[in-house]
């Protein structure tokens, strides 16, 4: 799987613009099929609407394994609206719409049972939001619900989880003590943590350092980096250096449409539509 | 029921520097009227304990533990008393926490907003509906349906147990119970559903952005999240129920004595203070009911307590503070 | 779909069903009541009662919280000595209060609202009825402030707290002393904040007082609105308004214009 999202054709090689007059997304234009075979996650002709308001049109994107893809845009330009679809999550929302299709390793989500969608996909969101339960209860809960402690320990998970979102050195004399006890930065860790133990192939993450500090936010961004190899990531933000650090290609976000997703070094360097040149260089947004 | 303090906003006095006058005034009375509610509460139990000294100068400890009430000799005992008391709000609250919760988890979880709002403020409207009128409606249709329907099928199941043995007259501890039960539903579900509402709703999503199922991310994360609160709806009613006056009074019987039947009649100490306090002619029969009212006053204070106990014991460790 | 996840899926229908039974169970028991109320005349059942018991001293064993509801009069004696006790004591729990002798107040306060009516009815009796040798619109109303007094003061206390420390700090930077702070920036911000939503916020304190005490006042507030139309004599039809936003008013620092209908 690895050597094959590493051909070149694993992101769209060329920046595709989206073009007003074009019906057809910019990602499904050229590139499609051969994208296809190697995507994990895939969006086509995503339309959402909160009640009246439409909030997303016609978004189709698609995200390679093992790579990192960082949603960029002003505020309320639908990027988080886009991601909480990725795994369902906006099902909560009442009075919401969705159309389009979005598969995951080719299969309609919407086919799935819905719990197997979302430990598939984790999810880690804007503010850190442990359970008020201690860490070791927090990272194991998901591994607990979806029965997946047959054959080991608890406390291996916990260990393996906590490592690999970095925070086993901090935690693990305190695993029994409150999540509250820890900082922000860490509590956002344990919820990487926690999202990670029920081993999830793709993993979204929501402006997860919008309430952290600078250093919080490096151990999160190298974080993300380090855990490339092990699952496809989709990171919103809206720190632009963020995404220039972090992501292998970023999608960038204007008024409910996906306006350009590319390779990050195009994005920024070599945008191919004047909003996104207009955002990135900080005429608005 | 809370202990925790969190003080917000400096500390009232600083005694290092000067305050404002205006300061010094608004703190000033504002801590006299805090210290009103203290002063009312303790004001409350000196006249209890006072009017009710010849009683207890006369009976001592025995009181609580008597069986006897008998006006006439002027023996009095306190225990049919807090045996139907405790006997029906228990059994009260047996019934209506499970389908009050349960309710209030529907209407917070589930439920359509509009929906949701238009039930709880029905539900509310209830609990204000004075209480002498559910004891009417338990007179005209609980203790004949008692009587005529419930008592007979249970006794023809399980007739041989002592708690369903003996006569049913339709008015007793059981009738009694399941009133209570309807009165206190409105205050578990309404405070339940505050508490549930009031559960941050990114912690549902956390839940189930881990693949839990809508009712393992509502029983697992937001009932825990909300266990105050819904602890606080059990306490909350516990209280309304031992308090319980009219209703109560119409429906259970009005019997001194201690049957282990819940067919059977039997008395609460609201029921009994609000039926004879007209009538106690003797200075002991008066004090005798009035330390009842002391009894009654004893037992808020010990739930209050266990409350606040329990609120101590489940904030421990892993629980979110502040 | 795993045996695992059928097993879970059917857990979680089979409880989410149960849970809406309970609430159609005690929902329709509660319609149950409220159609027999109005089928059979709410108002005059309730009056009957009042005026069949006016026996002089024993009137307090009756049932007191039956009789304080009769009585406008008792209404505005309670909100005019419970509102403002509660009030300024929510102030000083909320803003002003040391932590210990908080705590001994929030938990007396506690204990006030847990005691049953009966024995606030004794109370009255002991303390007013038998010294003034009869039973009076004053001893119902001292009676129904002392229930009206630590619902008024924990409500407050929770809608002080409620308004952002920034909002303080705010006032506090531009000089403002502490009680012009109070008087003019946190209590109308609690006033005015919309309370329909609060749930959705994350509470300063999750000690569950805030979920135990707003329904509470919601309920002395229908309370006080039944009462209105149970007594509604006359002359207390004029008088009705005004009553009930200053019983209104003082129930947990302010409460929008009469809109019992909208309110969830």
């Amino acid at each position: 799987m690895v050597s094959t999202s590493e051909t070149k054709m694993a992101y769209p090689p060329e920046t595709t613009a989206y073009a007003p007059e074009n019906k057809m997304s910019p990602t499904s234009t050229e590139g499609t099929k051969s994208a296809t075979a190697t995507a994990k996650l895939r969006a086509a002709n995503v339309n959402f609407h909160y009640g009246s308001f439409h909030a997303l049109h016609d978004v189709s994107m698609e995200f390679q394994e093992n790579k990192v893809t960082a949603l960029i845009g002003p505020s309320g330009c639908g990027k988080s609206t886009f991601l909480r679809n990725l795994n369902r999550i906006n099902e909560t929302l009442r009075d919401t719409r969705l159309e389009g299709e979005i598969t995951l390793d080719g299969q309609n989500i919407m086919d799935f049972d819905i719990t197997e969608v979302r430990r598939r996909v984790g999810m880690v969101f804007q503010r850190p939001n442990p359970f008020p339960k201690s860490i070791f209860e927090n990272i194991i809960y998901g591994p607990k619900i979806n029965g997946m402690l047959k054959g080991t320990s608890a406390a291996e998970i916990v260990e393996k989880s906590l490592r690999r979102a970095a925070l086993w050195e901090e935690a693990k004399d305190k695993l029994h003590e409150s999540a509250y006890a820890l900082s922000g930065g860490q509590q956002q860790r344990l919820c990487i943590a926690r999202a990670l133990a029920v081993n999830p192939e793709v993993l979204l993450l929501d402006e997860p350092c919008s309430a952290l500090d600078p250093i919080a936010t490096a151990k999160i961004e190298d974080l993300l980096v380090s855990l490339k190899d092990q699952c496809t990531i989709v990171i919103v933000t809206h720190n632009m250096q963020q995404a220039a650090r972090v992501a292998d290609t970023t999608g960038f976000f204007l008024m409910g449409r996906l306006i350009e997703h590319a390779k990050t070094d195009m994005i920024f360097k070599n945008p191919a539509c004047k909003e996104t040149e207009d955002y990135i260089t900080g005429r608005f947004g | 029921m809370a202990t925790s303090s969190a003080a917000i906003g400096p500390a009232g006095k600083s005694a290092s520097r000067r305050q404002p006058f205006g300061d010094e005034v608004a703190y000033a009375v504002t801590w006299f009227f805090a210290t009103l509610i203290l002063g009312l509460t303790l004001w409350v139990v000196f006249e209890l304990w006072t009017h009710s000294s010849e009683s207890i100068s006369k009976f001592g400890f025995h009181f609580l533990t008597t069986k006897l009430w008998n006006p006439v000799t002027d023996e009095f005992g306190a225990l049919p008393f807090i045996y139907g008391t405790v006997l029906t709000s228990v059994l009260a609250l047996l019934i209506s926490v499970p389908v009050g919760v349960g309710a209030a988890i529907y209407l917070s979880e589930l439920a359509p907003t509009k929906l949701s709002n238009a039930l709880t403020f029905l539900v509310e409207l209830l609990a204000a509906v004075p209480s002498v009128i559910y004891g009417l409606m338990a007179i005209f249709t609980l203790v004949p349906l008692m009587r005529d329907y419930i008592g007979p099928a249970v006794q023809a199941v399980a007739g041989k147990l002592p708690f369903f043995a003996g006569h049913v007259y339709g008015v007793g501890y059981l009738t009694a119970a399941l009133i209570l039960a309807i009165m206190i539903f409105p205050y578990i579900i309404s405070v339940s559903r505050e508490a549930l509402m009031s559960v941050p709703r990114d912690q549902r999503e956390a839940a189930l952005a881990l693949g839990a199922t809508k009712w393992e991310s509502t029983w697992q994360v937001v009932v825990p999240y909300a266990r105050l609160g819904i602890l606080g709806s059990v306490f909350l009613a516990l209280a309304r129920a031992i308090g319980e006056t009219m209703a109560v009074t119409l429906v259970i019987g009005n019997d001194p004595a201690i049957h282990a039947s819940l067919f059977a009649p039997g008395y609460t100490i609201a029921a009994v203070i609000a039926n004879e306090f007209t009538e106690a002619t003797g200075k002991v029969y008066l004090s005798s009911l009035i330390e009842l009212g002391l009894v009654l006053f004893a037992l808020t204070m010990i739930l209050n307590a266990a409350a606040q106990l329990l609120i101590v014991l489940t904030t421990g460790k892993g629980t979110a503070r502040g | 779909m795993t045996g695992r996840n059928k097993y879970r899926n059917a857990v979680n229908n089979v409880m989410l069903t149960l849970s809406g039974i309970c609430a159609a169970v005690t929902v329709s028991m509660l319609f149950v009541i409220l159609a027999y109320l109005v089928y059979n005349g709410f108002s005059s059942l309730n009056l009957d009662f009042f005026t069949q018991l006016p026996k002089p001293t024993g009137q307090v064993g009756g049932g007191m919280a039956n009789a304080i509801l009769g009585s406008a009069q008792v209404v505005l004696i309670a909100s005019c000595f419970g509102l403002p006790i509660g009030f300024f004591a929510g102030i000083y729990l909320a803003e002003f209060g040391g932590k210990k002798f908080c705590m001994l107040v929030r938990y007396m306060a506690d204990l006030l609202n847990g005691v049953p009516s009966i024995v606030i009815g004794i109370f009255a009796w002991t303390v007013l009825v038998v010294p003034m040798h009869h039973f009076s619109a004053l001893a119902g109303g001292m009676a129904l402030s002392l229930m009206l007094i630590p619902i008024t003061a924990r409500s407050t206390e929770q809608f002080l707290l409620e308004v952002p420390r920034s909002m303080r700090e705010g006032a506090l930077a531009l000089g403002a002393t502490k009680w012009k702070t109070i008087a003019t920036v946190i209590v109308p911000a609690a006033r005015h904040h919309d309370r329909h939503d609060s749930g959705r916020r994350p509470h300063l304190r999750r000690d569950g007082a805030a979920a135990v005490y707003r329904p509470q006042q919601r309920i002395l507030e229908h309370r006080i609105f039944l009462a209105d139309r149970n007594a509604a004599g006359d002359d207390f039809h004029s008088r009705r308004c005004s009553l009930r936003r200053l019983a209104q008013a003082g129930l947990g620092g302010g409460t929008c214009p009469a809109d019992d209908g909208a309110r969830r």
